[in-house]
């Protein structure tokens, strides 16, 4: 069925640096894959490069076995979601949706019972007659989605289509578009630079960093085994705390316990996510197991936002900013000095030349 | 000037530009790079042979008193015009922008002059000038001023300034007027709370803002008085009396027309051809915008 | 403004009025001419105030013609000026949509040289071309003609310009999402860009129809005949008669006839017009 697969494909500007390169990956027939990176990474250019709207210069791609590098956007059988949603602001929201279908031929009374029947899905039904600029931003996005759906695509092509919306919007838009794409099957490919978007909508999630791809894989599997200190510290909110660790395996003052971990020879990085981080409470040490790393924060800031309380402090009293997250309430008072533990288990050791995972 | 995404497309593109390439090429730069040819050579007095006779055409142009005349007609006439339209304009701009009520009924009934061509403009006020019968020439008349455009020279360049600024007023005003609604009114406000009176807040807050606007008007103002007069120097004046109104492009018309001198006639495009190309130059800084690569 | 001065606001609209009084006043004049008899013109009686013969001078000057001049009624010179006024605002409208939509949607060899071919014309108006170009008109035996009126004027660099201005603001996803919708260069410029351009495209129909209707130099060059000439070319005719005087309120029925259609599209169309004037210009 509709498969989308990408072998070695990139794209060089005439002359200068290519702005994604050598790109493998395929997305089984009705998986939702999100493209994630920072802005400028790539990921937009190799959604339109699937979408053809811009040339391939290496590699092929195929979508269900047929290879489209050449074939025209309008033939290969997809449909997209832009960011600005690019409704044809001259058009009633019927035709927005039927324009496609028209120019594909399709029987009236035929676009009439897919239009009605994406109203239908989408709550657009009321809308049906009125321009663009007469919905507000969530009509939009969903006019705009009712536009790629009526289409009935082999693939659903979406560019960072919430990132207009207002946070509360985007957050509701999220689960529809989640739950809408598991009801009707269709292979999809989203683009965002989101990582909570990303990590909720995502079957499979390609992280892609200045035109590469990081790594690829199940949300949760990136969140656990973070193949690059890139990815460490782009999945997960606040970011991965990140410590040089000297050859032998010496780290910063107040940090204890690394010398037990498998430093390579060119040095490494130590990752702690800050969920991982537990504090000593009342001056009791939690007890420790060997390889586990024990850190000395002199307490900076602390944020208490209900469920949780962040704690920022700095490692050996002044050195580097260290996040840690607790559970409930922990009115630490600024300045205080406290122990942190993290498991030997939770720990993420990076090679420092090479910012690949190095196994504890 | 490129967008992301555009059209695949051989002949296609060609093919649309085809008809205005055409008509420019054809009935723009034919004609042209022709009058710089022929400015170049000389033709006897039957037309048989001609000659290439590099400048000579230009020296016998700038050694005619006639021209120098022309040169100084067009120069008086530019200045008079411009100072006339632009000042009035102004005046009546800066009034109408002073959010009275009605500000919408004066720029509807101040605008619609743009539409009259310069021709209808200057027969309006060569009627109301004509010597004998018209309305106001028998008023001056009535105060002893012997007013008589058809011979004597200043009256009759009086009369098509008058035209010619009367018919500028409404084009100039919508740019004032335009340009002084664009001025942030906390601007004027912060300026009255620094304590400066409305007189001094207009040469030292608006009358700078408004400057580029003025300065574009210029150069489209002289642009229309050595273009666009044409029709009114032609049907009130026709140049005369003696040559008093005759510009340099009422100058190249009519010495085209008499016929013979081929060659001067088109020196003396070519002329032109550099004055418009300097105007344009200068104006070049507004346009930029239209042309950023 | 800042201060709320009511001796300053009546100042004001006393200058407004007197500004709008001298505008006005010539064609006041006019019109209360068209309304007059011959002889109370020549001999310099005319009032301010409209006489009894409005409806005959116009009468006259549209079906008749004048007694003495051309004896051409000017019902025919009116025409001519909408053919001509009409010819060369479409004309220079579909001209300028096509080249600025090859310019903007398309990438060809010699794009830039075709757009700088189009942009420097801004540089050469017909009065520094004026004989060759005749020569041209006349050589492809186009004088006396519709062809020849219109045709030579027909190319803008100004309308090329705006439109071209205006497609550089569509948002370039309106033409990714027509081509995922199948749409091909044709099709997206009439369901897309056309629509789109309709409020240029109506301002820019007000300026170049005041454009065509009100020139002078070209049809006095291209037109001998009196039945292909134009209604501005009509008065100046009337102007000039040999051994006779000219018929004033004729002529100024004539000027009323010449300025009314532009204006009342200027004023009707007020808001697109202003639009046209400054977008274009600017």
């Amino acid at each position: 069925m509709a498969e989308v697969r990408l072998t070695s494909v990139g794209k060089i500007y005439s002359g200068a640096v290519p702005a994604v390169k050598d790109i493998t990956f395929s997305v089984p027939d009705g998986g939702f894959c999100v493209l994630v990176g920072p802005s400028g990474c790539g990921k937009s250019t190799l959604l339109r490069m699937i979408a053809g709207l811009e040339t391939i210069t290496m590699g092929e791609i195929r979508i269900s076995d047929r290879v489209v590098n050449t074939v025209e956007p309008m033939d290969r059988d997809i449909a997209m979601v832009f960011q600005n949603y690019a409704l044809y602001p001259h058009m009633s929201v019927y035709d927005n949706m039927a324009y496609g279908l028209r120019n594909r031929k399709t029987p009236e009374p035929e676009i009439s019972a897919r239009v009605a029947e994406a109203a239908r899905i989408l709550e657009l039904e009321p809308y049906l007659e009125r321009r663009p600029r007469e919905l507000s931003g969530g009509q939009r996005q969903r006019v705009a989605m009712g536009r790629a759906i009526v289409r009935q695509p082999q693939v659903f092509l979406f560019d960072e289509p919430l990132s207009n919306l207002d946070a509360k919007l985007r957050g509701a838009m999220r689960v529809e578009i989640k739950k809408l794409q598991r009801q009707l099957g269709v292979t999809s490919i989203y683009v965002t630079h989101d990582q909570l978007e990303a990590m909720t909508l995502a079957d499979q999630l390609v992280v892609m960093n200045q035109g590469v791809v990081e790594q690829i894989g199940e949300p949760l599997s990136l969140y656990e085994r973070p193949e690059t200190v890139f990815v460490a510290q782009f999945i997960g909110a606040p970011p991965m705390n990140m410590i040089d660790l000297a050859p032998g395996g010496g780290g910063p003052k107040g940090l204890d316990g690394s010398s037990e971990l498998p430093v390579p020879a060119s040095g490494a990085r130590l990752g702690i996510r800050p969920e991982h981080l537990v504090v000593d409470e009342d001056g009791r040490p939690v007890p420790t197991r060997p390889g586990d790393i024990r850190l000395e924060l002199a307490v900076d800031a602390v944020e208490a936002v209900g469920a949780e309380t962040y704690i920022h402090g700095r490692l050996g009293g002044d050195g580097l900013m260290i996040t840690a997250r607790e559970h409930g309430k922990m009115l630490l008072p600024p300045g205080t000095s406290r122990v942190f533990t993290a498991r030997r288990e939770n720990l993420h050791l990076f090679d420092a030349a090479t910012g690949r995972r190095v196994d504890i | 000037m490129q967008k992301r995404s555009y059209f695949a497309g051989r002949m296609l593109p060609y093919a649309l530009l085809a008809p205005q390439l055409l008509v420019t090429i054809v009935f723009f730069y034919v004609p042209a790079a022709q009058a710089v040819w022929q400015s170049f050579l000389l033709q006897d007095a039957f037309g048989i042979s001609t000659e290439f006779v590099w400048f000579e055409n230009y020296q016998l142009l700038f050694s005619d008193a006639a021209y120098y005349q022309a040169i100084s007609v067009t120069a008086v006439f530019s200045v008079l015009v411009t100072v006339a339209a632009l000042s009035i304009s102004l005046l009546l701009a800066v009034q109408a922008d002073k959010s009275l009520r009605g500000a919408g009924v004066y720029k509807t009934l101040l605008i619609w002059p743009y539409a009259v061509a310069p021709v209808v403009a200057g027969v309006l006020w060569l009627f109301m000038f004509q010597p004998s019968l018209g309305t106001l020439a028998r008023g001056l008349r009535h105060f002893g001023v012997d007013w008589n455009p058809y011979l004597n020279s200043g009256d009759a360049l009086s009369l098509v300034v008058l035209a010619a600024a009367w018919k500028q007023i409404s084009y100039n005003f919508l740019f004032f007027l335009a340009g002084l609604q664009s001025i942030p009114k906390s601007l004027i406000e912060a300026a009255a709370i620094d304590g400066a009176r409305p007189a001094r807040r207009f040469w030292t807050i608006v009358f700078p803002l408004l400057s580029p606007t003025a300065f574009y008007l210029l150069t489209v103002n002289i642009v229309y008085v050595f273009f666009d007069t044409f029709g009114i120097i032609h049907a009130v004046t026709h140049g005369g009396p003696a040559g008093a109104t005759t510009t340099l492009v009422y100058k190249v018309f009519n010495d085209g027309r008499a016929g013979g001198d081929l060659g001067g006639s088109a020196a003396q495009s070519v002329v032109l051809m550099a004055i418009v190309i300097a105007l344009t130059a200068v104006q070049f800084r507004f346009i930029e915008r239209k042309v950023n690569y | 403004m800042v201060e709320n001065r009511p001796l300053a606001n009546l100042a004001s609209h006393l200058i407004l009025i007197v500004g709008v009084a001298i505008v006005a006043f010539p064609v006041y004049l006019a019109l209360v001419a068209s309304s007059s008899d011959p002889t109370t013109i020549a001999n310099g009686q005319l009032g301010l105030l409209p006489e009894g013969h409005l409806f005959e001078n116009y009468w006259k000057v549209l079906f008749e013609g004048t007694e003495r001049s051309t004896k051409q009624p000017m019902i025919v010179p009116l025409f001519n000026s909408l053919v001509m006024a009409l010819v060369i605002s479409i004309g220079k409208i579909s001209i300028s949509l096509i080249s600025a939509f090859a310019i903007i949607y398309f990438r060809f060899p010699f794009r830039h040289t075709a757009f700088w071919v189009i942009f420097l014309t801004l540089m050469l108006p017909v009065e520094v071309r004026i004989y060759p170009t005749y020569k041209i008109v006349a050589d492809l035996g186009l004088l006396d003609t519709y062809a020849g009126l219109t045709i030579p004027l027909i190319a803008s660099a100004t309308a090329t310009l705006l439109f071209r201005q205006f497609f550089m603001t569509v948002p370039d996803e309106l033409l990714e999402a027509s081509k995922i919708d199948g749409a091909g260069p044709w099709k997206f410029f009439k369901d897309t860009l056309l629509p789109l351009s309709m409020t240029s495209v109506a301002a820019m129909f007000v300026i170049q129809f005041i454009y065509g209707w009100n020139q002078y130099l070209w049809p006095l060059l291209i037109t001998t005949r009196d039945d292909m000439q134009t209604i501005v070319i009509g008065i100046q005719k009337m102007l000039y008669v040999t051994d006779a005087l000219t018929e004033w309120q004729l002529a100024m029925a004539t000027t009323i006839l010449a300025m009314l259609p532009p204006v009342v599209v200027v004023v009707a169309m007020q808001k697109l017009f202003v639009r046209g004037l400054t977008e274009t210009e600017k």
